[in-house]
C-alpha cells in the first residue's frame, strides 16, 4: 500500500517539478515581490516637490504657522529642533515678521517636499487657471505647477484648502496641525501667558515609551521593539504564503485529475492501486510540491541573510534576521505546518472533486469560481489583522473551518487562547475529513462512473435515496 | 484436469439510473484461451470488462478473477487496455511503461529493463526518451499496449485494441497478442474487426443490448448461419422453376453479361457442391459457380440484429 502511494506521489511530483513552468513560477514569486516593493519605494520617493500658495490678507500668520509645522515634521537633530523653536518663538513674538518666500528652503517631509510660493493673484477665482494646471507659477527660475491654495478669509470662518488632488492629504494634515498650534498660541497671548511658556511646555513634554509585560524571568527589557512585532509580521507572511501555495498547487491537483479522467488513465491505475491509495498518492505528490516551493522560498530568503551580511545594509539585515527568527519559531511553525496540511487536504479534496467532474479545463473554470471566491475571504480578512490582531471579526471567522487554516495562524501571535486553538484545530480536522470523504465519493462518481457537472443533482438524489 | 477460468462473470447486471447496461450476463474465460468479445457499440462490453476488474461494482451478480473475488493481488496479474486511451503527456515512453510495471509490482530495475526491451521489440527504441505528447497516435497506442503487458500478465483484457491503428500496426498488434498467448497468457479482447477475431480467437462471445447472444467456438459461430453457394446460369433461364424439385431455394443477386447469378441457401450440413449437382441434374446451363463460406461478419450482423434469443455454443 505504502509503495503504491509512494509511486503515485512520485509520478505526480516529478511530472510537475520537472517542468519549466514550475521553476519559472517559483523564481518569479520573489522576483515579482522585489519588483513590487521596488516600484512602491520608487513611486513613494519620486513624488516631486509640491507648491502651494496662502491667500491671506495682512499679516502672514497662518502661512508662517504652516511653514513652522512643515519644518517641525522634518526629522531634525536636537540642535536643529532647538533652533526651530527659537525661530518660531521669535516669529510669533514679532507680529510683523513675515516669511521671506524667496529664501524659503525646501522642506522634506517624508518623501514629499512642500514649498510655499508667492501667489500671482489675490482671490481663489483668479487663481483658477493655476490650480487647474492651465498656467504655471513662477518659483525662482522655474515655472512650476500649483498643487494647492490655502485661503484664509477675514474673521473666524473656516480656512479653505483648495486642490485638484483629492487623494493626497499630507498638506491638508499639516495645515490642520498648524492651525491648532496657531490657536494655542493666540489663546496664550490673549491670556497674557508669555510665549516662552510654549518653549517650556515643549521641553517638559514627557516621552511615551511603549512597553509590554514579559514572562516572569525574562530578562529582556519591557520596551516594545521591532522584535515584538516580528511574530505578527511572520504570521502574516506565513499565512499569505500558505494562501498562495494552496491556491497554486491545488490547481495542479485538479488539472492532473482532469488529464487522468479525460485519458481514461484511471481505469488502468485502478487495476493496480486502490482508490484511497490513488487519491493519497496524488495529494501527497502535490503536497511535496508545495513543500518544495516553501523550502525554495525560505532558502531564497535566508541565503542572502546568511551569506550577504557584507553587502546588505545593517538595518535591513537586522530586520530580516529578526523576521527569519520569527518565521522559524516553533510556536508558529508547528501550527503553520498543521494548518497547511489540513488546509491542503480540505482545498485539495475540493479541487480533486471538481477535476473528477470535468472533462476539460474550460469545464473546471466555472466550477472553481465559487471556491476561489471562498478563498478570497480569508485573504481579505488577513488585511484587518495588520491593524488589529485581536479584531473580533477575524477571531469569529477563524472558527469557520474553511477559513481557519489562514486565520488561526495570524491569531496565534495575538495570544489566542488554548481553547480557541484546540477548538479550531478540532473543527478543521473534522471538516477536512468530511470534505475528503465527500470528495472521494464525487471522485468515484466522476472519474469512474463518468458523472459530469450536469449530472450532479441527479447523483446526489440517488445517493440520498440509497441512504434512505 | 478440470478447466480453470482466470475470469468469470456470473449473472452480472449493471443498472445506471433507469438504463440496464448489462443484463444477467455470464461468461467464463478458460485458461490459456484467446477469446473475442464482440458486440455493437453500447452492447455493454466495456462495462462488463470494467466489472470484471472491479473498477465498478455490479448491481447484481458476481465477478471472479483467478477463481476468487478480484483483489489487488489478483488484479496485479491482469493487464488491462481500456477502450479510450491516453498517457501522461509529460512522461517519456520509457518511464511511463516502467511506471505501470512498477505499479504492477516490478522492481525499478526490472521495470526499466522490461520497458527498454519492449520498446526495442516493437520498434520504438529510438523514441524511448520521447515525451508521450510528442508521439504519433499509433506510437502512443503501442506504448499503451506495452504498459499493459510490461509485467507479463497471466490475463490480458484488451478493450478494442485495434481501433485507431493502421493495417501495419494492426498486424504488429496481432503478432504481439499471439506472442503473449504463446507465452501462456489468457486473452480476451473486444473488437469490431471480425477478421482479427477470426484469425486470433479460439472462441467468441457476442453481446447485444446488454445480453449475451452467442458464446462458443468459431466453428459453432459459423454454424449459426446456413452455408450458401452462388450459381450463374444463362440469362432468361427460369432457375427457380428448374430448382423447385430440389431442397435449394435460389434468389437472383446479380447479372453479369449474358449470365445471371443466383444465391442458393444450403440446408444444414449440406456441402455447396450438392447445390451445383442439383442444378446440373435439373438441366440448367451452368456458367459459373462459387461456394460461399459463412463469415464471422455475417454471423455478427445476424446475431446482433436478431431478436434477443441467445445462440449458445459449447460454453452453455
Amino acid at each position: 500500500m505504502i509503495r503504491n502511494i509512494y509511486l503515485i506521489a512520485l509520478r505526480a511530483y516529478l511530472s510537475l517539478v520537472g517542468t519549466w513552468g514550475f521553476w519559472i513560477g517559483i523564481i518569479s514569486m520573489p522576483v515579482v515581490a522585489i519588483i513590487v516593493f521596488s516600484i512602491a519605494f520608487i513611486a513613494e520617493s519620486s513624488t516631486g516637490t509640491r507648491y502651494y500658495v496662502v491667500l491671506e490678507h495682512g499679516k502672514s500668520v497662518v502661512a508662517d504657522s504652516i511653514y513652522a509645522e512643515i519644518k517641525d515634521r522634518k526629522n531634525l537633530t536636537p540642535a536643529e529642533q532647538q533652533e526651530l523653536i527659537e525661530t518660531r518663538i521669535k516669529s510669533l513674538s514679532d507680529p510683523r515678521a513675515s516669511t521671506n518666500i524667496q529664501v524659503m528652503e525646501n522642506i522634506d517631509i517624508g518623501s514629499a517636499n512642500f514649498v510655499e510660493v508667492k501667489s500671482p493673484v489675490n482671490t481663489i477665482e483668479e487663481l483658477r487657471p493655476w490650480l487647474n494646471g492651465e498656467k504655471k507659477i513662477r518659483y525662482r527660475q522655474d515655472d512650476v505647477e500649483l498643487f494647492a491654495a490655502i485661503v484664509v478669509p477675514h474673521g473666524n470662518g473656516p480656512i479653505e484648502y483648495w486642490s485638484q488632488n483629492v487623494i493626497d492629504d499630507n498638506l491638508a494634515g499639516i495645515v490642520r496641525s498648524a492651525l491648532y498650534e496657531l490657536a494655542r498660541r493666540e489663546v496664550f497671548e490673549e491670556k497674557n501667558v508669555p510665549l516662552t511658556v510654549l518653549q517650556d511646555v515643549d521641553e517638559v513634554v514627557r516621552q511615551l515609551e511603549k512597553r509590554r509585560l514579559r514572562e516572569e524571568g525574562d530578562e529582556q527589557s519591557s520596551e516594545v521593539t521591532f522584535s515584538d512585532r516580528v511574530p505578527f509580521i511572520a504570521a502574516l507572511v506565513l499565512s499569505t504564503l500558505l494562501w498562495i501555495t494552496i491556491l497554486s498547487t491545488v490547481t495542479s491537483l485538479m488539472m492532473g485529475t482532469i488529464e487522468e479522467k479525460s485519458n481514461r488513465l484511471f481505469d488502468c491505475l485502478l487495476t493496480s492501486v486502490r482508490l484511497p491509495e490513488l487519491l493519497s498518492g496524488k495529494m501527497l505528490g502535490v503536497m511535496l510540491l508545495s513543500l518544495t516551493i516553501y523550502t525554495i522560498w525560505t532558502l531564497l530568503f535566508l541565503i542572502p541573510i546568511i551569506l550577504g551580511s557584507f553587502i546588505i545594509p545593517g538595518q535591513v539585515l537586522e530586520i530580516s534576521s529578526a523576521l527569519s527568527d520569527g518565521v522559524l519559531d516553533p510556536a508558529l511553525l508547528v501550527p503553520t505546518f498543521l494548518c497547511f496540511i489540513l488546509g491542503y487536504i480540505m482545498y485539495g479534496s475540493m479541487f480533486i472533486a471538481v477535476g473528477a467532474l470535468c472533462e476539460s479545463e474550460q469545464d473546471a473554470q466555472t466550477l472553481i469560481s465559487p471556491i476561489i471566491i471562498l478563498l478570497m475571504i480569508p485573504l481579505f480578512l488577513i488585511s484587518y489583522v495588520i491593524d488589529d490582531p485581536t479584531n473580533p471579526i477575524v477571531s469569529t471567522f477563524a472558527w469557520i473551518p474553511v477559513f481557519t487554516p489562514f486565520l488561526l495562524m495570524v491569531r496565534i501571535p495575538a495570544e489566542a487562547s488554548l481553547f480557541e486553538i484546540l477548538g479550531q484545530f478540532t473543527l478543521m480536522t473534522a471538516t477536512s475529513a468530511a470534505i475528503l470523504v465527500g470528495s472521494m465519493q464525487i471522485f468515484k462518481a466522476g472519474a469512474i462512473h463518468g458523472l459530469d457537472v450536469s449530472g450532479v443533482a441527479g447523483w446526489i438524489k440517488s445517493v440520498l435515496k440509497r441512504k434512505r | 484436469m478440470a478447466n480453470t477460468f482466470p475470469l468469470e462473470l456470473t449473472e452480472i447486471t449493471q443498472i445506471f439510473g433507469d438504463f440496464i447496461a448489462v443484463d444477467e450476463f455470464s461468461m467464463a474465460i478458460p485458461e490459456g484461451s484467446i477469446v473475442g468479445f464482440l458486440g455493437p457499440n453500447g452492447a455493454g462490453k466495456s462495462t462488463s470488462l470494467r466489472i470484471a476488474l472491479d473498477i465498478i461494482s455490479p448491481t447484481f451478480g458476481t465477478a471472479k478473477l483467478f477463481g476468487g473475488r478480484p483483489t489487488m493481488n489478483s488484479k496485479k496479474r491482469v493487464g488491462f487496455l481500456p477502450e479510450e486511451r491516453g498517457l501522461y503527456k509529460k512522461m517519456t515512453a520509457r518511464s511511463i511503461i516502467a511506471f505501470f510495471g512498477r505499479l504492477k509490482g516490478l522492481s525499478r530495475r526490472d521495470a526499466y529493463r522490461r520497458s527498454d526491451q519492449l520498446l526495442e521489440e516493437i520498434g520504438l527504441g529510438d523514441f524511448a526518451q520521447t515525451k508521450c505528447s510528442k508521439l504519433s497516435k499509433g506510437m502512443s497506442q503501442k506504448v499503451q499496449i506495452l504498459c499493459t503487458i510490461v509485467h507479463q500478465p497471466d490475463l490480458l483484457i484488451l478493450d478494442e485494441p485495434f481501433s485507431g491503428l493502421d493495417p501495419v500496426n494492426q498486424q504488429v498488434l496481432e503478432s504481439l497478442i499471439s506472442h503473449e498467448h504463446k507465452r501462456g497468457a489468457t486473452i480476451i479482447f473486444s473488437t469490431h474487426v471480425m477478421e482479427h477475431a477470426e484469425r486470433l480467437c479460439d472462441s467468441i462471445i457476442m453481446m447485444a443490448r446488454g445480453r449475451k447472444v452467442f458464446d462458443g467456438s468459431l466453428n459453432e459461430a459459423f454454424e449459426v448461419l446456413p452455408a450458401g453457394a452462388r450459381i450463374a446460369v444463362a440469362e432468361g433461364t427460369d432457375f427457380v422453376k428448374l430448382m423447385s424439385s430440389t431442397p435449394f431455394n435460389p434468389e437472383p443477386v446479380d447479372s453479369e453479361g449474358s449470365s445471371t447469378w443466383w444465391k442458393v441457401t444450403l440446408p444444414e450440413k449440406t456441402p455447396p457442391h450438392e447445390a451445383l449437382k442439383a442444378a446440373i441434374d435439373a438441366g440448367a446451363s451452368i456458367e459459373g459457380f462459387s461456394p460461399e463460406e459463412a463469415r464471422l461478419r455475417d454471423v455478427f450482423v445476424k446475431l446482433t440484429n436478431d431478436d434477443l434469443t441467445p445462440h449458445l455454443g459449447g460454453q452453455e
